[in-house]
C-alpha cells in the first residue's frame, strides 16, 4: 500500500509517517503542492492525504490537477486541513476529495481507518 | 257628468238595431208571405176544388147506381113485357118504399118508350107525357143520363137520375128515373171549408150556374149565351119558364166550354177593385163543374195582419231584451262603476283604498293592476315624502350645524386670547426641541412623503459633508447626495417598508460623504402617519459606524486567522500525544499523563472551534447547500459519536421515531452542528446515569426535534439570554467551566440557516427540553 502524505507542518508529518509505516503502509511525504505533483507521478500512490494551506501550490490546486489527469483521478485524495469552512470543506468534496478531515476534530487512528476504508473502496 | 253614459248608449244602440232590423224582416216577410200565401192558396183552391169535384162525383155516381139498380130489375122488365095490375102494384110499393126511407127521393118513376109515366112515387107524373126531357132522350138512346133541372109538372128543382130498361135483346123497353131533392145534394157540396173561404157554384156543360152557397149566383150564367145555347136550354126545358141573366164570368166559362179540367184564373172585379180568384174542376163522368171563387183582398190584409203582429212581436222582443240588457249591463258594469268610485278616491289621494273585485274577467285583471298602480303611486308619494323627510332633516341639521359653528367660532374667539399664550409657551418648547435636535451627534432627517427632505440637523453636514443649502428640497437616499451605493433592490425594499407597509426600517446602508470617501451608517427611518392612518413625513436617525464596522471585522479576521493558526500546533500536540500514549513501554503514570495533557488539548481545541464558528458567523462565510437526506440516518449516525461521551458519565441516549417518514431537504453540516451541540450541552450539564431522550415528530411543514433531559432546570433569569453569544447560564458555569457560552448561539444560527426554529422549554419536575423544527422541504 503505497500512501502519499502532503503536509508542510513538520510534526505532523513525522507523526503521520510513523503511524502508516507501523501500519504496514509505504509513505512518501511531500511539504509543498510541487513536490507533491511530482511525487504522484513518480511514487504512484494508492492513496493522498493532503493538506490545504501549503507552500508553492495549494492543496486545492493539487487536487484539481490531479482530477484534471486521467491517469490520476482515479487516487482517492483525502483532504487533512485545519481550515473547517464550509465553503473550503464543500469545494473540496465537489472537487473530487473522497473525505475531508479536520485534524483537530479526528484522533490519528481514525485518520488511518479511513485511509484504510477509501483504499478498500478504491480497490 | 252623466254615470250611466255606456249603458245608455249601449241600450239606445240596441232599440235603434231592434227597430231597423224588425222594420227589415217585416218588409222582406211581407213580400214573402204574401207571394207565398197566394201561392199557396192558389194551391188550396185548386186542391179544395178538385177534392170537393171527386167528392161531388162519388154521391153523383151513387145516385146513378141506385137508378141502375132499378132499371136493371128484373120485375120492372117482366112488367113492361107483361104489364098486370098485380105486377104493377107490386112495383108501386117497391119504388115507395125507397122513397119512403129516404127524404132525397123526390119522385121515382118510371116512363115507356113515349115517354109517358106508367109507374110513379108521384101520381102527378102518371100519364104525363116527359118525352122532350134530355134524360129521358139520352136513356131512351140506351145510355143512363144526369139532368139538373126544375120539373114542368111539379115546377121543383132536382136532379133527375135516369136508365134505361132493357129486355134480353137490349131492346129499349121503358126509362127508368128517380128525381132527387136538389138541396140534399148541395148540402154535401157546400159543407165543406171550402164553401166557409168562398163561393162555390156548380155550372152545367153551357156554363149555366145549377146550384151555389151564394144563392143568387143559381140559374144565373157565368158569361152570355148564345141563341144556339139558348135554344138549346129551351128544347131540353131544363130551365122551365126561367130567364138566364149572364154574369161577368166568361173567361171561366170559355174554359169550360173548351172543356178544361182543372184551371185557375185570377180575375180583377172592377166593381170593389179587389182581386179573386177563380178555380174550376171537371166532375168526373158528369157533365158538370165545380167553379170556385176566392177575393185576394182578404188575402193582402191577412198578409198585413200577419206581419204587423211579427213587428209588434219584435217590437215586444226588443224592449224585453232592452229590459235585460239594461238589467245585465248594470251588473256587468257595476264593476267600472267600482272602479269609477275608486279612482275617484285615489285621485283625492286616498292611497290606503283598495279595490276588491271578484269578477273573473277583464275587470277583476283591470282591478288588479289598479291595485298596483296604486301601491306604486303610494310608494312613490311615500318615496318622495321620505325624501322630503330627509331634506327637511338635512336641512335642519345644516342649520343646527351652523349654529353650532356660530357658537365654536365665538368659543374660538373666547380662547384665542388663551392659546396665544399657550402657542407662545409651545414656540419655546419646540426651540428647545430644536436646539437639542441640532445638537445630537446623530443625523437627524426629516421628509416628506414622497422622500424631500425638509430638515437636517447640524450632524448631517458633520458627517456627510453636504451643507443644509445642498440637502434641504433634495431628494433622499440618491446619489446625488449621500445614497446610490446600495442595489436598487435594497432601496425597493426600503420604501415598500416605510411606505407602503409604513413601518420603521433599521438596517446598515452603505453611503458616501461628498468628498467620495465611502461610510456605512446604521439607520433608522420611521414614517410618521397622520390621524388617517396616511404618512404624513419619514423621520431619519442615522449613525456613522464605519469605524465600529472596521473594528469588528478586523477583531473577526484576527480570531479567525489566530483560530487557524492555533489549530496547527493543536493537531500536531493531539496526534502527537495520541501516537505517543500507543508506545509500548510506557509505565500506567507516563501513559495517565499523556491522557491529562491529551484532554487538556481537547478543550483547546474545542474553544478554537467554538471561536472559529462564531468568526465564520460574523463574516457571513456560512454557505447552504441543502440535499435530500433522511433525517434518522444523519440522527443515528451523530449518536454513535455522542454516545462515547455519554457512556463517560453513564448517561443514556435514547432515540424515538414518531413521523412515518424523516425526509427533509437541508444543509447536513449545518443540522449536524445543532444535533450535536443540543445533545453535547445535555451530555455536560446532565447529572451522571441520566437519561436524555431524543425525539423526531411530524408537524404540518415541519419535523420537530426534541432533547430532553430531567436535569438541570435552567434557572428564569437565564432564559432570556440564554441564545446570546458567550452567554452562560448561572448555574452551569458551577457544573462546568469549561464550556465557551457559543453552543446555543451556533445552534440558534445552523438551525436558523436550515429554515428552522428554536426554543426550549425549562420547568422544576418536567425538566429542560430543547426544540428545533426542520422544514420538509
Amino acid at each position: 500500500m503505497k500512501i502519499l502524505i502532503v503536509e508542510d507542518e513538520e510534526i505532523l508529518a513525522k507523526v503521520l509517517e510513523e503511524k502508516f509505516t507501523k501500519e504496514n503502509f509505504s509513505v512518501e511525504i511531500a511539504k509543498d503542492g510541487e513536490v507533491a505533483m511530482s511525487l504522484v507521478k513518480s511514487f504512484k500512490p494508492d492513496l493522498i492525504l493532503l493538506d490545504i494551506v501549503l507552500p508553492k501550490k495549494d492543496g486545492l490546486t493539487v487536487l484539481q490537477e490531479l482530477k484534471a489527469d486521467a491517469e490520476f483521478s482515479a487516487i482517492p485524495v483525502i483532504m487533512t486541513s485545519n481550515l473547517g469552512e464550509d465553503e473550503k470543506i464543500k469545494l473540496a468534496l465537489k472537487l473530487g476529495a473522497v473525505d475531508y478531515l479536520v485534524k483537530t476534530e479526528h484522533p490519528i487512528n481514525e485518520v488511518v481507518d479511513q485511509a484504510k476504508k477509501y483504499l478498500l473502496k478504491a480497490k | 257628468m252623466r254615470k250611466n253614459f255606456l249603458k245608455n248608449k249601449i241600450a239606445s244602440l240596441v232599440v235603434w238595431t231592434g227597430i231597423l232590423s224588425a222594420l227589415l224582416i217585416g218588409g222582406v216577410a211581407f213580400l214573402y208571405l204574401n207571394d207565398f200565401l197566394v201561392t199557396n192558396q192558389i194551391n188550396q183552391i185548386i186542391w179544395g176544388t178538385v177534392g170537393s169535384a171527386q167528392q161531388s162525383s162519388l154521391i153523383f155516381k151513387n145516385n146513378q147506381l141506385f137508378v141502375k139498380m132499378l132499371g136493371t130489375r128484373t120485375r120492372v122488365k117482366e112488367y113492361m113485357l107483361d104489364r098486370t095490375e098485380a105486377r104493377r102494384a107490386e112495383l108501386l110499393k117497391i119504388f115507395s118504399d125507397y122513397a119512403k126511407e129516404n127524404q132525397k127521393y123526390l119522385a121515382i118513376y118510371l116512363l115507356d118508350t113515349k115517354g109517358v109515366g106508367i109507374i110513379s112515387t108521384d101520381e102527378r107524373f102518371l100519364g104525363q107525357d116527359y118525352s122532350f126531357r134530355n134524360y129521358f132522350k139520352k136513356a131512351l138512346a140506351g145510355s143512363p143520363a144526369l139532368e139538373a133541372g126544375i120539373g114542368s109538372t111539379s115546377k121543383q128543382f132536382g136532379y133527375y137520375f135516369s136508365h134505361p130498361v132493357l129486355d134480353d135483346q137490349g131492346t129499349v123497353l121503358a126509362v127508368m128515373v128517380v128525381k132527387i131533392n136538389a138541396s140534399d145534394i148541395e148540402s154535401y157540396l157546400f159543407s165543406g171549408k171550402l164553401a166557409e173561404s168562398g163561393t162555390i157554384m156548380l155550372v152545367n156543360r153551357f156554363g149555366v150556374i145549377i146550384a151555389s152557397n151564394n144563392k143568387e149566383r143559381v140559374l144565373k150564367s157565368l158569361g152570355p149565351l148564345s141563341a144556339e145555347e139558348l135554344t138549346a136550354i129551351n128544347q131540353d126545358e131544363s130551365f122551365y119558364n126561367q130567364e138566364i141573366i149572364p154574369l161577368q164570368y166568361e173567361e171561366i166559362q170559355r174554359n169550360i166550354r173548351n172543356y178544361q179540367r182543372v184551371t185557375v184564373t185570377k180575375l180583377y172585379d172592377e166593381e170593389d177593385g179587389d182581386s179573386e180568384l177563380v178555380s174550376v174542376s171537371k166532375i168526373a163522368g158528369l157533365p158538370f163543374y165545380l167553379v170556385f171563387e176566392n177575393r185576394l183582398g182578404n188575402l193582402a190584409a191577412t198578409v198585413l195582419t200577419l206581419v204587423s203582429v211579427v213587428f209588434v212581436m219584435i217590437l215586444l222582443g226588443i224592449l224585453l231584451e232592452l229590459v235585460i240588457i239594461y238589467y245585465f249591463l248594470s251588473i256587468f258594469l257595476s264593476p267600472l262603476k267600482k272602479l269609477y268610485e275608486f279612482s275617484k278616491k285615489i285621485s283625492k289621494g286616498e292611497f290606503s283604498q283598495k279595490i276588491i273585485l271578484k269578477t273573473n274577467d277583464e275587470f277583476g285583471e283591470l282591478a288588479d293592476y289598479f291595485n298596483k298602480m296604486v301601491d306604486s303611486l303610494n310608494d312613490m308619494y311615500k318615496n318622495l315624502d321620505d325624501k322630503v323627510q330627509d331634506k327637511t332633516k338635512d336641512v335642519e341639521a345644516k342649520s343646527r350645524q351652523l349654529s353650532e359653528q356660530k357658537k365654536a367660532i365665538l368659543n374660538v374667539l373666547e380662547d384665542a386670547e388663551t392659546q396665544k399664550d399657550q402657542v407662545e409657551s409651545l414656540a419655546r418648547d419646540l426651540e428647545k426641541f430644536k436646539l437639542a435636535v441640532e445638537g445630537v451627534s446623530d443625523h437627524i432627517i426629516i421628509a416628506d412623503k414622497d422622500g424631500i427632505i425638509l430638515f437636517a440637523n447640524h450632524a448631517v453636514e458633520e458627517i456627510t459633508g453636504f451643507s443644509p443649502q445642498e440637502i434641504i428640497g433634495k431628494k433622499v437616499g440618491t446619489k446625488e447626495l449621500w445614497g446610490g451605493e446600495m442595489d436598487k433592490a435594497f432601496y425597493e425594499k426600503l420604501w415598500k417598508t416605510i411606505k407602503i407597509d409604513k413601518k420603521p426600517l433599521v438596517s446598515e446602508i452603505n453611503n458616501h460623504r461628498k468628498n467620495g470617501e465611502k461610510y456605512i451608517a446604521k439607520a433608522s427611518i420611521s414614517p410618521i402617519l397622520d390621524k388617517n392612518g396616511d404618512v404624513a413625513f419619514f423621520v431619519a436617525i442615522e449613525r456613522d459606524i464605519t469605524k465600529e464596522k472596521m473594528v469588528d471585522k478586523a477583531k473577526s479576521e484576527f480570531v479567525s486567522l489566530a483560530s487557524h493558526q492555533l489549530r496547527t500546533p493543536l493537531s500536531a500536540i493531539k496526534w502527537t500525544l495520541e501516537a505517543l500514549s500507543q508506545d509500548e513501554g510506557l509505565t500506567a503514570k507516563h501513559k495517565e499523563r499523556i491522557e491529562d495533557v491529551h484532554t487538556s488539548n481537547e478543550r483547546l481545541i474545542s474553544l478554537v472551534n467554538d471561536l472559529l464558528n462564531v468568526s465564520h458567523i460574523e463574516e457571513g462565510k456560512i454557505v447552504i447547500k441543502k440535499e435530500p437526506v433522511e433525517l434518522t440516518k444523519l440522527i443515528n449516525t451523530a449518536m454513535e459519536v455522542l454516545k462515547v461521551n455519554a457512556d463517560k458519565k453513564q448517561q443514556t441516549l435514547r432515540f424515538v421515531c414518531e413521523a412515518p417518514i424523516t425526509r427533509a431537504n437541508v444543509d447536513v453540516l449545518r443540522f449536524n452542528e445543532a444535533f450535536t451541540n443540543l445533545v453535547s450541552n445535555a451530555i455536560n450539564y446532565a447529572p451522571e446515569g441520566q437519561i436524555i431522550d431524543i425525539k423526531i415528530s411530524d408537524k404540518d411543514k415541519d419535523y420537530v426535534l426534541a432533547i430532553h433531559n430531567n436535569e438541570p432546570i435552567i434557572p428564569l433569569i437565564d432564559q432570556k439570554s440564554l441564545f446570546t453569544k458567550f452567554y452562560r447560564g448561572t448555574n452551569i458555569q458551577i457544573i462546568n467551566t469549561t464550556g465557551s457560552g457559543l453552543g446555543l448561539f451556533i445552534a440558534k444560527a445552523a438551525v436558523e440557516e436550515n429554515g428552522g426554529k428554536i426554543w426550549f422549554e425549562s420547568k422544576a419536575g418536567v425538566g429542560t427540553t430543547f426544540f428545533f423544527t426542520v422544514p420538509k422541504k
